[in-house]
């Protein structure tokens, strides 16, 4: 097997993990945020204003992870930097 | 940098001008002037139009926004003497025009660019700091990282309290990267599925995944203006703390929790 297979499928097997661990966690994230914010709407119903606003800076934190695991993915899959010239 | 796609490839560098000490991504810099120059045409037409009692649909939701900002603003730092509210609704407007701009056609975000992020970052974190001198005063201010936990076991010479500063320094380097590289990889990232769903699907059922994804590009660039601007605040917040705030915080915390103020910088806490 050459160098630039062998870097090209660790590559491609690496990116994988990545996406799936990143979904994997953030959907655990997610859910966390989201069953509380249920959970306090039902107990409070008037506070559902500023729960929503809460869930929404949860959920764009937590989003942010995998997005930057996307990112080095496509980095890694599309122009790898240790890939020989 | 050059993406590989199945029909042709995707250029994600900046087009650049001048060597390393001084080189300048031209695109960013315009995009930026195109930014400032949409935020100033939309200050002219507010204030050509503005109407006291009865504001018309745009004026109601510029205002929405700076009212919502200010009592947030109210919210978190409470009755402490900083005028942060013009810095912090500058920045939420221009970081949402900035990531708003990038889903046109022939325009790029500038905040794809990671020096137009870095530098916002170490504007805020700079601020933080300098409000943090300004309310600790310079020996509290060094006096607040060896004061972050009373262990119970303090061992020779207080090593763990030296311990606990590091981290908490350690703490402070890691606020500026997480602030800029969660605004820059959102917008990058959002604006390079775009190029890959174009160039990776037929042509014909293109649109419906790339509509998608500008529609969720929308709800992100929106969020992470709002997380930047609101983290900001939070920071300063927790920054300009001291000791005395502290008890007085404590004798009036009941009646306070499970609103937003708490709870906001507990959310920035654990970021």
């Amino acid at each position: 097997m050459t160098d630039k297979g062998l870097i090209l499928g660790l590559s491609a097997v690496a990116a994988g993990l990545m996406l799936g661990l990143g979904a994997l966690g953030a959907g655990i994230g997610d859910g966390l945020v989201s069953s509380r914010t249920v959970e306090g709407t039902a107990r409070q119903p008037e506070a559902r204003g500023s729960l929503l606003t809460l869930m929404f800076i949860g959920v764009g934190l937590i989003e942010a992870l995998p997005i930057i695991a996307l990112g080095i993915a496509l980095l890694l899959l599309f122009a790898n930097p240790l890939q020989p010239k | 940098m050059r993406l590989l796609a199945s029909s042709g490839q995707i250029d994600v560098n900046h087009p650049t001008v001048g060597t390393w000490p001084l080189q300048i991504n031209v695109d960013t810099i315009y995009n930026t002037l195109i930014v400032c120059g949409i935020l100033v045409v939309i200050a002219l037409l507010l204030r050509r139009n503005l109407r006291e009692g009865r504001p018309g649909r745009f004026q109601g939701a510029v205002e929405g926004i700076i009212e919502f900002l200010q009592s947030l603003i109210k919210d978190t730092l409470g009755t402490k003497p900083i005028a942060i509210a013009p810095i912090a609704i500058s920045l939420f407007m221009f970081i949402l025009i900035a990531n708003f701009l990038g889903l046109l056609p022939i325009f790029k975000s500038p905040t794809n660019d990671i020096n137009t992020t870095i530098g916002l970052a170490i504007f805020s974190i700079g601020l933080l700091h300098f409000y943090s001198v300004k309310f600790r005063g310079p020996v509290g201010y060094v006096k607040h990282y060896f004061s972050i936990v009373q262990p119970k076991w303090k061992g020779p010479w207080g090593w763990t309290r030296i311990v606990f500063a590091l981290l908490e320094v350690i703490q402070e380097v890691s606020r500026p990267v997480t602030l800029s590289f969660r605004l820059y990889f959102n917008i990058f990232v959002g604006e390079l599925m775009v190029a890959l769903i174009i160039s990776l699907f037929p042509a014909v059922i293109a649109p419906v995944p790339g509509v998608i994804w500008v529609l969720f590009s929308i709800f992100v660039g929106g969020v992470q203006a709002f997380i930047f601007t609101m983290l900001t605040i939070a920071y300063i917040a927790m920054g300009t703390e001291t000791s005395h705030d502290d008890e007085h915080h404590e004798e009036s915390g009941s009646g306070h929790h499970g609103g937003v103020p708490v709870a906001t910088s507990d959310v920035a806490r654990a970021a």
